[in-house]
């Protein structure tokens, strides 16, 4: 079955990826991902004194040999993780032409969805807007990856962008910490949105915002008198583009750097994903 | 002020002047719609830039509508005419007299050039405003008013080159006269007529009224003095006390310098004549002058310059002065008519006075012209026209008719008194008197004389006075003036009865002294002195042997004066003198004379007059040419229009460019 997010050639150029966040995971099936519980594995953590009651057979002998002080070998197990993708589907996610910022987030969340399916780890998907639209919950399974897919494909760019609403109302339908996607062009206040981000840090969850960003949206195009019409709201503002091109780069540029400094602080990884550029690149620190 | 418009057909396009308010109004009600996915932050920009970007809209609103007004009013091509313009309607044939002052004052130089270069290139651009068919004609303001051409012309190239060749005179002028010789050339043109006068207005050139100018003469007045405050120092006289000196007299050289400025000026003042140097430093205030003396004598007899001269300033023209004084060897009484008698007592008398050289001659030898005093004992009235190149020179006549002339038939009769009668002194205050005034010479009336002569009646009149009379009121001493030089009518016996009676008193030596004094002040030598711009006529007795003389002047100004015919004399009449400075009279190779020419005083005064306050009410006064063209065709506003209309699409241009915000990068 062909995808519009999900195109065969698509598939091809994601098999070379594997989803590897750079972050610890907490998984109970033993997998790829790194565990600060140790356990049965073949990847060498450290030494540690020993302790009565611990298992001999860990007992270091050549360190033995040397101190005569016994030390174990520790080994780190591996687990699976789990990887939640926050969607915008506001109406601001629908500017841009021929493809929208929605499209280039949907293709975006598709790709990851797979990469995460594939790897067998799970994944859960939120799109929202003002609040939640549609929740998948966590899953690992080529079922579950073909709901998603059905659901970017029937998803319609409405309603105004309350990230931070929506990221309060989310958490509670997430049982297990992991990765979260943020894929939104974050149109809303940087301190709301990043004090309802704040549970989800004391939570544990590695924090990934993708913010989708147009050109035409970071340097004004054109000229001339004209209305501009906000794809959220309706609401209209006559302008002249020439006088109000710097003033508005200017504005946009503080609200990207306000967005970074926030997420630099709370050590939140924060992506400008221009829609002119190819979407691979975007998965560095979350693939290998 | 009135206007008119070139291309009135297009006067419907004014209405375009609307279209910036139309496209921005259109612009503003139908702009493109651009669906952004937010605009949060064009409201933080419109907010941003809302202060300062509205006036910049209107500005630039106001310079696009002002850009396109000024592109129609350039196609209009509007034109103004001043409440006084000249009229344009009978163009064709207009006659141009200018009057362009050429007099000494306008060879001032504040600095840029003088204003007389001035004027010049003045009349130069008025020439230029010319059209074909129009006739013009220059007239000089100078000693006398010269014409450059008999009368208008359509040659104004002859008229450019006669202003290039022009030079400034030293000349005095009268701007009333030189206005009444172009009003005599208008009077005989036709059709329009323009007198236009340049000059910087000297009070001195412009002192006289002017003549009424015609209604139908259109008047403007071009004043070309830049300075309004000129300074300059003078030497404004130099007069020689007396002036004609006995060799080895002291002459009293005096000199009137003045400050014609409002700053007060300390000056050295030099007078030389030959190797003689003397200077003075002097103090004057604003506008003072001061007489400055020297004193100075001759050892021989001649003819001798003086000068006084101050340090050059911005007006050199004025700043020397020359005077030529005749150093004589002593005063020449000559004696005239019947030698027989009295002439013994009064060649006793003269030459008893010291430096009196007594010359006995007879009427119309050549001799008698030279003396200062003439005895002249004869009793026919009608042989005085003989003395007349005498009077001509100042000279003095002591007329006492001879006794005894009665039987002649003349009208003097001889007549002898009963009774002795005195003398009444009638004009003590006389300056004939003036030796008597202290009592140590007498009584000029002392004693009492029983011969006379009757008086004839046709001594009477006004011009006669009567200084010394008879007790019956016959005149005994009477003066009557004769051209330049008097006559002393005689009627007191110096002898009676073979036995002295006046002659015997010491008043009556005293007062032949005075006589020959007075006469030797009241000589003068025509043609010893003039001013720069005239001629001068002198006259050289014939026994002199003066032939063909050449005058010789400074900077090579030599000309050979003409001769002219004189009984006894040889007179020369030379060309106008140009230029101030001591001119030689030089015949056969020696030095026969000199002539002192001066600068016109009243030109020193470099002030101006405001030509409106005495111009008529119809002129117009000019600040340059260029406004008579004005006049004439009104300003044509077009090409200001247009380089406004090109100035304000620039400035638009530049203001789009200026005003256009930088670009600030955005984080990747």
């Amino acid at each position: 079955m062909a995808w519009k997010y999900l195109r065969a050639e698509d598939l091809a150029r994601l098999n070379c990826f594997e989803f590897a966040p750079k972050a610890l995971a907490e998984g109970y099936l033993a997998g790829r991902h790194q565990s600060h519980r140790t356990g049965l594995s073949t990847e060498f953590r450290d030494h540690r004194p020993y302790s009565p009651g611990d298992d001999i057979k860990s007992l270091d002998w050549r360190v033995y040999a040397r101190t005569e002080r016994p030390y174990l070998r520790t080994f780190e197990i591996e687990t699976s993780t789990d990887c939640h993708i926050l969607l915008d589907s506001s109406a601001s996610m629908g500017f841009g032409q021929p493809a929208s910022k929605l499209d280039h987030a949907s293709f975006f969340a598709a790709a990851l969805c797979y990469l995460v399916v594939k790897n067998r780890d799970q994944v859960s998907l939120q799109i929202f807007d003002t609040a939640p639209r549609e929740f998948f919950p966590s899953g690992s399974t080529n079922r579950h990856l073909h709901r998603i897919l059905n659901s970017l494909e029937t998803n319609r760019p409405a309603g105004q962008t309350k990230l931070g609403e929506s990221l309060r109302r989310a958490l509670p339908l997430v049982r297990r910490r992991g990765t979260l996607v943020i894929v939104s062009d974050f149109l809303d206040n940087p301190g709301e949105i990043f004090e309802a981000l704040s549970p989800w840090i004391h939570r544990g969850f590695k924090i990934h915002l993708y913010h989708l960003v147009h050109p035409d949206e970071i340097s004004l195009r054109g000229r001339g008198l004209t209305a501009f019409i906000d794809m959220e709201t309706g609401r209209r503002e006559i302008a002249h583009i020439e006088h109000l091109r710097t003033a508005y780069e200017d504005a946009f540029a503080a609200h990207l750097r306000s967005l970074r400094d926030l997420a630099t602080r709370r050590q939140i990884r924060h992506v400008l994903a221009r829609t002119d550029k190819p979407i691979h690149h975007l998965f560095d620190g979350l693939v290998r | 002020m009135n206007w008119s418009f070139g291309n009135p057909h297009l006067l419907p396009l004014a209405v375009l002047a609307g279209l910036p308010f139309l496209v921005h109004l259109i612009a503003r009600l139908r702009p493109r719609r651009y669906e952004f996915s937010s605009i949060e932050f064009i409201l933080r920009g419109v907010r941003k830039t809302r202060k300062w970007q509205r006036p910049k809209d209107w500005l630039l609103l106001l310079l696009r509508t002002a850009a396109v007004i000024a592109l129609l009013l350039a196609f209009l091509q509007p034109r103004t005419y001043e409440a006084q313009a000249w009229s344009e309607e009978e163009d064709a044939g207009r006659t141009v007299v200018l009057v362009v002052d050429a007099t000494a004052s306008m060879a001032y130089d504040a600095g840029g050039g003088s204003r007389f270069n001035r004027a010049l290139a003045e009349a130069s651009a008025v020439l230029g405003s010319l059209r074909t068919g129009d006739r013009a004609n220059a007239i000089w303001v100078r000693e006398r008013p010269a014409a450059a051409a008999a009368q208008p012309s359509r040659n104004t190239d002859f008229l450019r080159e006669t202003l290039q060749r022009a030079r400034v005179t030293h000349e005095s002028g009268s701007g009333a006269a030189a206005v009444a010789t172009a009003l005599d050339q208008l009077s005989q043109t036709e059709g329009p007529q323009e007198l236009i006068l340049i000059s910087d207005f000297q009070r001195g050139t412009w002192e006289s009224p002017l003549p009424p100018i015609p209604d139908s003469i259109r008047m403007a007045v071009l004043p070309v003095a830049t300075d309004p405050s000129p300074a300059n120092t003078a030497v404004r006289r130099l007069f020689l006390e007396p002036e004609r000196p006995r060799a080895g007299e002291t002459v009293a050289a005096t000199a009137e310098v003045i400050n014609y400025s409002d700053q007060p000026r300390r000056l050295e003042v030099l007078f030389s004549s030959g190797t003689f140097r003397q200077s003075e430093d002097i103090f004057l205030e604003a506008w003072e002058s001061r007489l400055v003396t020297t004193i100075l004598h001759w050892d021989e007899p001649g003819e001798y310059a003086v000068r006084a001269s101050l340090p050059e300033d911005a007006f050199p023209l004025d700043n020397f002065r020359d005077a030529v004084i005749a150093v004589t060897a002593g005063t020449t009484i000559a004696l005239a008519g019947d030698p027989a008698w009295p002439h013994p007592f009064w060649e006793r008398a003269f030459r008893s006075l010291d430096g009196t050289r007594v010359n006995v001659v007879q009427t119309a030898q050549p001799g008698l012209n030279e003396a200062e005093v003439v005895i002249w004992t004869g009793d026919d009235p009608r042989a005085l026209p003989a003395f007349e190149p005498l009077f001509e020179r100042g000279a003095t006549v002591i007329w006492h008719p001879a006794p005894g002339s009665a039987q002649n038939g003349t009208p003097f009769t001889r007549q002898n008194l009963r009774e002795p009668q005195s003398l009444r002194l009638l004009l003590p205050d006389d300056p004939l008197f003036e030796v008597f005034s202290g009592g140590d010479f007498g009584d000029p009336a002392r004693g009492t004389y029983q011969e006379r002569v009757i008086w004839p009646s046709r001594t009477g009149g006004d011009s006669v006075t009567v200084l010394l009379a008879w007790q019956d009121d016959t005149p005994a001493l009477v003066r009557e003036s004769a051209g330049a030089g008097r006559i002393y009518g005689w009627n007191i016996p110096l002898e009676e009865n073979g036995r002295a009676a006046y002659a015997l008193l010491p008043e009556f030596l005293a007062l032949a002294g005075e006589i020959a004094r007075t006469a030797r002040d009241g000589i003068s030598v025509p043609g010893r002195e003039t001013v720069a711009g005239r001629s001068v006529s002198r006259a050289f007795p014939a026994d002199w042997g003066v032939r063909e003389p050449v005058l010789e002047g400074p900077r090579d100004h030599n000309q050979r004066p003409a001769w002219e015919g004189d009984a006894g004399f040889d007179r020369f009449l030379s060309a106008p003198l140009p230029e101030p400075g001591v001119y030689t009279w030089r015949s056969d190779g020696r030095t026969v004379g000199l002539t002192a020419v001066r600068f016109p005083a009243d030109q020193s005064d470099l002030r101006t007059h405001n030509p409106d306050t005495f111009i008529t009410e119809t002129a117009i006064t000019l600040s340059h040419a260029r406004q008579v063209r004005r006049l004439r065709e009104g300003v044509d506003w077009w090409p200001l229009f247009l380089a406004l209309a090109a100035g304000l699409l620039l400035a638009e241009a530049l203001f789009c460019r200026l005003a256009r915000p930088d670009k600030e990068g955005v984080p990747s």
